[in-house]
């Protein structure tokens, strides 16, 4: 079987991220706004997981992203990616808001680090993917919401979309070309 | 199943499990025989996989945020003097070194751009030009490059940019040159020519790793030595 893609190797992702954080600092709005499409969905999926409410994910989607701007000055790219920065901000944050929430001294229970960095890893790259299926036309959206997401087989689909079954053979395959397509120009390997 | 046309459009249903027993044995067959759809049905095996990360991850934050969040963004605040006084002392302190500095004031564009030779690392004969345009995204660098040779398997160009006032190199990413060598590359970065000591390209041996470590293929020297900031 094929080996697990791992996000490091997502290249637009961590390349350019220091020069990003930066402009983002300055006031570009367009670096902003690619910081939030990189870390916001990551970062609530972190959140929603931690402290099990969608209020405080949010709120923590909001605090570390006003800290990214804030303390953009001080990260220092020798010491650690920006990835990692971000979630040790995170981190921080989540026993603020978990405290908070249980009106006590309780830290909230937090996995050990490998196990934490594979969760990230995984949270990330699914950011990506998501991204990637955005890219894709409704057409095969919809073919893979049926036959990977529904979980279908391929007369089931035809019979769902009244379409031939040829058509619906062709149009997964095209679907999952434009899809491996979309991966490759997003810097997913494997 | 009768040949590469028709295995072909099977092997989507087939990594998503969507085909019948005896679909299934057929796909298995040709691909064993065929290189070439072998290496196809490789291209799409790993999808499935990738697809439940999404399906496992938890549901994405609510649209609205993206407003509420990027409310209490920064602003940009460079003044517009401000630019202009940068750009200047970049032109100068680019003549002062010496440097092949072209100042191009073409009739509409109001910044002017700075435009420097890239030269040619040891044991590479390529060369190029460097070109800095202050704009209202930021400094716009504009890489070209000849006679980049090609690169073994997994191997990229990376362009980089040097400041006094960070630690190690600001990654710009990869380049990817054409089949005869040659390559453009266009990056915004923060603030003005004259916060940037270097810029130059590398030969990184290993694409998935982040770090620096590539021999220097093409550079040149920037103004900037840590002592631009006057305000």
């Amino acid at each position: 079987m094929v080996t697990a893609p791992r996000v490091g190797a997502i290249r637009p992702g961590l390349d350019g991220q220091p020069v990003l954080l930066a402009r983002a600092a300055t006031g570009d709005e367009r670096a902003v706004n690619e910081l939030y499409d990189l870390y916001a969905g990551p970062l609530y999926g972190f959140g929603l997981r931690r402290l099990a409410d969608p209020d405080l994910a949010e709120e923590l989607v909001q605090r570390v992203m006003t800290r990214l701007w804030q303390l953009a000055d001080r990260y220092d790219g020798s010491r650690s990616s920006v990835r990692t920065w971000v979630f040790t901000i995170a981190r921080t944050t989540v026993i603020d808001l978990y405290r908070r929430q249980r009106r006590s001294d309780a830290v909230a229970d937090i996995p050990d680090r490998a196990q934490e960095g594979d969760e990230l890893d995984a949270l990330l790259l699914a950011e990506v993917m998501r991204a990637a299926l955005e890219r894709l036309s409704p057409q095969h959206r919809e073919v893979l919401a049926l036959a990977y997401f529904a979980g279908l087989s391929q007369v089931e689909v035809a019979n769902r979309l009244g379409l031939p079954l040829g058509t619906v053979k062709s149009r997964t395959y095209y679907a999952l070309k434009a899809l491996r397509l979309a991966c490759d120009e997003l810097g997913v390997t494997g | 199943m009768r040949g590469c046309q028709d295995a072909r459009v099977h092997l989507g249903a087939y990594v998503l499990d969507g085909l019948s027993p005896a679909e299934r044995a057929q796909v298995e067959a040709h691909t064993r025989a065929c290189h070439a759809c072998r290496s196809e049905l490789a291209d799409l095996a790993p999808l499935p996989g990738l697809l439940a990360l999404v399906e496992e991850a938890p549901p994405a934050p609510p649209p609205e945020l993206r407003t509420r969040v990027l409310a209490g963004a920064p602003r940009r605040r460079l003044a517009p003097r401000r630019v202009l006084a940068l750009v200047a002392a970049a032109l100068v302190a680019g003549i002062a070194l010496g440097m092949v500095a072209t100042a191009l004031l073409p009739p509409r564009a109001p910044e002017p751009a700075v435009v420097l030779d890239l030269l040619p690392g040891e044991g590479f004969q390529t060369t190029g030009s460097a070109s800095f345009t202050t704009t209202r995204e930021g400094l716009r660098v504009e890489l070209a490059l000849t006679d980049l040779p090609p690169l073994p398997e997994g191997a990229i160009y990376e362009a980089w940019l040097s400041a006094p006032d960070t630690d190690g190199p600001i990654s710009m990413g990869r380049v990817e040159p054409t089949p005869d060598g040659r390559a453009t590359f266009t990056w915004f970065a923060p603030g003005a020519l004259d916060e940037y000591s270097g810029v130059w390209v590398t030969a990184e041996p290993d694409a998935t790793d982040p770090a620096h470590d590539g021999p220097t293929v093409a550079a040149a020297q920037l103004p900037g030595h840590g002592k631009g900031r006057d305000d």
